[in-house]
């Protein structure tokens, strides 16, 4: 392996620190000046970054960083430690010009992308690409502190909770702002500063710091993120489009939640899950209302969800017996098999191959929308003087859906059943040897999944109008997997990441659409080789993936003796 | 109900109840007999060590005892009742062991890691978990509680929220049993529990085995330390090659002088340790 | 006399399954690793001989045609194979099993979208976003030999023949060369095997080579038999090649092959079933209760002693 000698040796930074810092405040400086110049050659190209004087959105953004690398130098001189609690100063500001530079790369090579040629950017984005790299230059310079304690930094109680609602509002108004980003270029652009953002944040020890907050104001946080989603339709002024999509992107995230609980908690590896999600759709539309349903039954609805959800899992319990008790590699085999047998079955249904269930490759379609207690989910509905569509209707009932799922996730996974699935990923031997129920908890984790995808499938059937067999091959159980593994396995907050990346991406970035099978698998395999824990994992899974890496133990460790537990469940 | 079966070429007295009773175990796998035709008798309260050159059959008998390995023939009667040969089963039985190379959960605390201990002795199911009611509260603290207690019980009380890779070695041993412990097992079974341990550690682990002991507990322990199962054993049953050589006091086992041999061998070059051997015994007569 | 024909059939079809099955066998039996990817490889192999016809025109090779597209069908499969094992697993080689087996998913995905994207590119090449008609060589394809009430198609034929003679190929460098000694070492005991001096990286290209070339072999076969390829062939044959080498005895080389011809056999005889859960668009389904059957009874396989006790 070849080694590259690193440019700045910390003695040379030791002599180079002063000057580095000047350095890195003028390239802020330029940089946020930039942003009221030119920057493209034409309207069309992302947000439109032609005017003089008159920043657009992203070149705001450009601003921000600019300004955030300069202040944090600023604040680097000025503000000395008190007691134990540090900042992480420098590491934010050398995270942030980092974080500039990719971020004016990126929107340059947009624009050269999307206006044809680099020749497309204007002088202003050459000053600005000029003031990114000055900065990062100047922050290459100075010497790295030490990392962040701002863990138990404390504040007045209110103040946390005036802290996490401002947080959650600043989340509900990007992602509202991100959702309705049409051009590509922009989209991406947007993602690059949120990251940066995000990873100042880290470096900094925000982060450290608001996990603190929030493990302190637990219930706060929960109750404001469910306001926050809550109110998300009512910030789309009566457009249904955003909820169409978000109302996938929660049905995924449900169903990716039942998954983790499979393979993140138990450790086992389904890859034929789609399978329960697709016989609970299949159940629903099967008992539904519509003109092609095959059973002359019609429960309610709520009768459906539990039926559907039974269905599932007795799936589940008969896959799971006769294979949970061989082999960890043959399962992910025999779940494919099995997701295989099920597509197959659900065509040969049809009448011709065998008795007529699901109207074979065609599917079940037509199926009517929901009316649960005279609330008809397919008709608009004005609330508060905002008109809020169908998909905003169905949005709410999947938000309860989904907050069941977390709840049961949650809750089984800090009890002894959740320290039992600890316990088997860990040596399952030995769990064996101390007496823990290790084929009941493996074909109780399988069927849990299965219960809770079934129950999803229901809602979707209602959903998406129709059920056909090719909604559930085998890719969507790789696309589930993927929001696991990617997002962070085991943890709430890493699934969630992980289902709305992997759902939300291939809507807004319309213009790879045709490679964006490439690069999911791209991903997959990039996060594998360098970070195979997620996004957001929980730090047990972090100990679990870098056996090797005592800093990390070491840091864990620490934190976990303040804390008093490892954090499980990212919540 | 205890069994009260003579049992053929096991001399042990015949005062109180025995609780492990093996029967004729043998184990073969393949052509290859790893133990042959043991038997042995553990009473109540007792503690009785096993011990035999490496290759002896001593793991693989240990091994037969706690339901890991089905013998080829013969039985295991646990409690009056022949063992099932499930480890979930045999630690439901109430006999709960540790083992040679430390497998502990690693990535979870020392406290988390006797919880998991307690897991076949309660009962919180998947609703009493989602719902939380009183029960679940109730359930959860009596499992913090007593794995708290277990680990004052070993001495390692001050360490209770550390990861279990962190933890020194010995107090990885110390671990192993109270999460052994947590079963609530009648018959305890520990495998060398104090290889790698220096003379003040070694000396930590004799007086907590005869702590355990004092509870109620009897004691199987596979050793090599002569000093240390001399000490600790009320009586000592010595393998070799798969078979039972001698079973009795230590004073007997350690002065028959096949049991010498076994270990050490007799020629010239082995005179030295053969001293010291002897030294050993000496001291403890 | 269905049931004849359906014999042939199986077991050419069985033949196939077999050539692909010994890649996933030997990868499996070294590293325990599923290389979901293989089925990826066949593809690749396959694609691989319709490049080669593209490219040398036909008429100046005459019954060179064949093995030279056999060659570069090789030559591709085998490379392709090579660099995801250097660069997707080898990096992966300490990790817990679930990393190599969600890149390997990965692996397969990237490697069909990258012919069915890009193949169509290079000038002259047909665009690969559908099926492709697979050329039809003289002698081995053609009309049907009929022997007595049974049809044998010429391409089934020569897949019968190739496998029994890869079968003896692989017989003979597994026991008589070193090499092959040392793969069955490594296969055994990683560890000792490099305490032995034994090159267990080099072995394990190898293995991945070895799979890779069988592979290109059924490509090259299925293109000739089914008059036409697609990118996404590799999936469910990969899958049943899988279910195959579980069938035998995973680990096993002739368990492999005698996995693959009882599969083929199984779904030849499936379509024979009267009534619903029979005929052909079952087939498929029975061929996947096997291997849960298999792996319920008797998970070491039908030639296997190992059983794989990993969970």
């Amino acid at each position: 392996m070849i080694t590259v000698p690193r440019l700045v040796t910390p003695e040379r930074q030791q002599r180079s620190d002063p000057a580095g810092g000047w350095v890195a405040i003028a390239g802020g400086v330029i940089l946020a000046a930039s942003a009221f110049l030119p920057w493209a050659y034409s309207f069309k190209a992302l947000d439109g970054m032609t005017l003089l004087g008159f920043p657009s959105p992203l070149q705001y953004l450009g601003l921000v960083l600019g300004l955030l690398v300069a202040g944090l130098v600023v604040c680097s001189r000025r503000i000395k430690p008190k007691g134990k609690i540090r900042v992480g100063w420098v590491r934010g500001a050398k995270a942030a010009a980092t974080g500039a530079l990719v971020y004016i790369a990126i929107i340059i090579l947009s624009i050269a992308v999307e206006l044809g040629g680099l020749i497309n950017v204007v002088y202003g984005g050459w000053v600005a690409l000029l003031g990114a790299a000055i900065a990062f230059a100047g922050t290459r310079l100075m010497i790295m502190d030490k990392p962040a304690t701002l863990a138990q930094a404390q504040l007045r109680p209110t103040l946390e909770i005036l802290l996490v609602a401002v947080v959650m509002g600043a989340a509900l108004f990007a992602t509202a702002f991100a959702l309705n980003i049409d051009d590509g270029g922009a989209f991406v652009s947007f993602i690059a500063f949120l990251g940066a953002f995000v990873a100042v944040l880290f470096r900094v020890g925000a982060m450290g710091f608001l996990s603190g907050v929030s493990q302190r104001h637990r219930k706060v946080l929960i109750l404001a993120a469910f306001v926050v989603a809550f109110l998300f339709p009512f910030t789309q002024g009566g457009s249904d489009a955003n909820m169409s999509i978000a109302t996938q992107v929660i049905i995924f995230a449900a169903a990716a939640m039942g998954l983790n609980i499979t393979v993140g908690l138990a450790g086992l590896l389904d890859l034929g899950y789609i399978a329960f999600l697709g016989a609970g759709a299949f159940t629903a539309a099967v008992l539904s209302r519509s003109a092609f349903a095959t059973a002359d039954i019609h429960p309610p609805f709520i009768v459906v969800v539990l039926i559907a959800g039974a269905v599932s899992a007795t799936l589940g319990l008969i896959i799971g017996s006769p294979t949970l008790r061989v082999s960890g590699d043959y399962l992910a085999i025999v779940t494919l098999a099995f997701g295989e047998i099920f597509r197959i079955t659900m065509i040969n249904l049809d009448g011709e191959a065998g008795p007529n269930i699901t109207h074979g490759s065609n599917g079940i379609p037509a199926i009517p929308d929901l009316t649960l207690f005279g609330f008809d989910f397919g008709r608009p509905h004005i609330v508060l003087g905002i008109p809020l569509g169908r998909f905003s209707n169905y949005y709410f009932l999947l938000l309860v859906l989904i907050a069941f799922v977390i709840l049961v996730f949650v809750r089984l996974n800090n009890s002894r059943i959740g320290r039992g699935w600890v316990a088997i990923r860990e040596d399952e031997k030995a769990a064996e040897a101390m007496g823990v129920n290790v084929f009941g908890l493996k074909l109780f984790a399988f069927a849990s999944g299965a219960f809770l995808a079934g129950i999803a499938g229901a809602v979707k059937a209602h959903q998406d109008i129709s059920v056909t067999p090719d909604q559930f091959i085998f890719l969507e159980s790789a696309f589930l997997l993927a929001a696991i593994v990617l997002g962070g396995m085991g943890t709430v907050l890493g699934v969630l990441v992980g289902a709305t990346l992997l759902k939300l991406l291939p809507e807004k970035l319309r213009f790879v659409s045709d490679y964006r099978l490439m690069i999911f698998a791209l991903l997959l395999i990039l996060m594998m080789r360098f970070r195979p824990e997620g996004l957001i994992p929980s730090q047990r899974r972090q100990l679990e993936f870098h056996e090797e890496d005592e800093e990390l133990a070491e840091r864990i460790d620490e934190e976990v003796e303040q804390t008093g537990a490892l954090k499980g469940a990212g919540l | 109900m205890t069994t009260t079966v003579d049992v053929p070429g096991v001399s042990a007295p015949d005062d109180g109840s025995a609780i492990l009773v093996a029967e004729d175990v043998t184990m073969r796998f393949g052509g290859l007999v790893a133990v042959d035709s043991v038997d042995l008798r553990v009473n109540e309260g007792e503690i009785m060590g096993l011990i035999g050159p490496n290759g002896a059959g001593k793991t693989t008998f240990f091994n037969c005892l706690t339901g890991l390995y089905l013998p080829t023939s013969g039985r295991v009667v646990f409690n009056g009742a022949v063992l099932p040969p499930k480890p979930r089963k045999v630690v439901i039985a109430g006999m709960a062991r540790t083992f040679q190379n430390i497998r502990l959960f690693a990535n979870m605390t020392a406290v988390e890691n006797v919880m998991v201990g307690r897991y076949c002795r309660t009962n919180t199911g998947p609703l009493t978990s989602i719902l939380r009611g009183p029960k679940f509260h109730r359930d959860e603290k009596a499992t913090a509680a007593r794995a708290h207690e277990l680990l004052d019980f070993v001495g390692l009380g001050s360490t209770a929220d550390s990861l279990a890779r962190h933890l020194a070695y010995g107090d990885q041993r110390r671990l192993e049993i109270a999460r052994a412990l947590a079963t609530n097992p009648k018959l305890l079974l520990l495998d060398e529990p104090t290889a790698g341990m220096n003379p003040q550690e070694t000396r930590q682990a004799e007086e907590l085995i005869f702590k355990i002991r004092d509870e109620g507990l009897a004691v199987v322990v596979i050793e090599h330390d002569m000093r240390f199962i001399f000490n600790l054993c009320d009586r000592v049953l010595c393998l070799v090659q798969g078979r039972a050589l001698i079973e009795g006091t230590p004073g007997e086992v350690q002065s028959d002088p096949r049991v010498i041999e076994a270990y050490i061998g007799t020629g010239p070059e082995d005179a030295a340790e053969l001293e010291q051997f002897e030294e050993e015994g000496q001291d403890n007569a | 006399m269905d049931i004849l024909q359906q014999l042939i059939n199986g077991l050419s079809l069985g033949a196939l399954y077999a050539l692909i099955a010994v890649g996933y066998t030997v990868v499996y039996g070294i590293i325990q690793l599923i290389n979901f990817a293989h089925g990826e490889i066949f593809m690749i192999g396959a694609f691989g001989a319709l490049t080669a016809w593209i490219l040398i025109p036909g008429e100046s090779l005459g019954i060179w045609q064949l093995p030279i597209m056999l060659v570069v069908g090789m030559v591709a499969a085998v490379g392709t194979s090579l660099l995801t094992e250097r660069f997707a697993y080898r990096p992966l080689r300490n990790a817990p099993r679930l990393a190599p087996l969600i890149t390997a998913i990965g692996v397969s995905v990237f490697l069909q979208e990258f012919v069915r994207l890009f193949y169509g590119r290079i000038p002259g090449f047909p665009d690969a976003k559908r099926a492709i008609t697979f050329p039809q060589i003289d002698y081995v394809t053609g009309p049907a030999i009929q022997l007595g009430p049974i049809t044998i198609q010429r391409a089934a034929l020569f897949t019968m023949i190739a496998l029994v003679v890869c079968w003896v190929f692989l017989y003979v460098f597994v026991n008589r060369t070193r090499m092959g000694r040392a793969m069955q070492a490594t296969s055994q005991d990683p560890d000792t095997a490099r305490l032995m001096g034994i090159n267990v990286d080099r072995i394990i290209m190898v293995a991945f080579a070895l799979g890779a070339a069988l592979a290109a072999v059924a490509g090259l076969a299925w293109g000739l038999r089914y008059t036409n390829i697609d990118f996404r062939m590799g999936f469910l044959a990969g899958l049943k090649a899988f279910t195959a080498a579980v069938l035998g005895g995973i680990g096993n080389i002739n368990g492999a092959v005698v996995g693959g011809l009882v599969l083929g056999l199984v779904e030849g005889m499936a379509t024979l079933i009267p009534g619903t859960f029979g005929g052909s668009a079952w087939k498929d389904v029975w061929a996947f209760v096997l291997l849960i059957l298999v792996l319920v009874f008797r998970p070491q396989g039908l030639l296997g002693s190992r059983v794989v006790d990993r969970a």
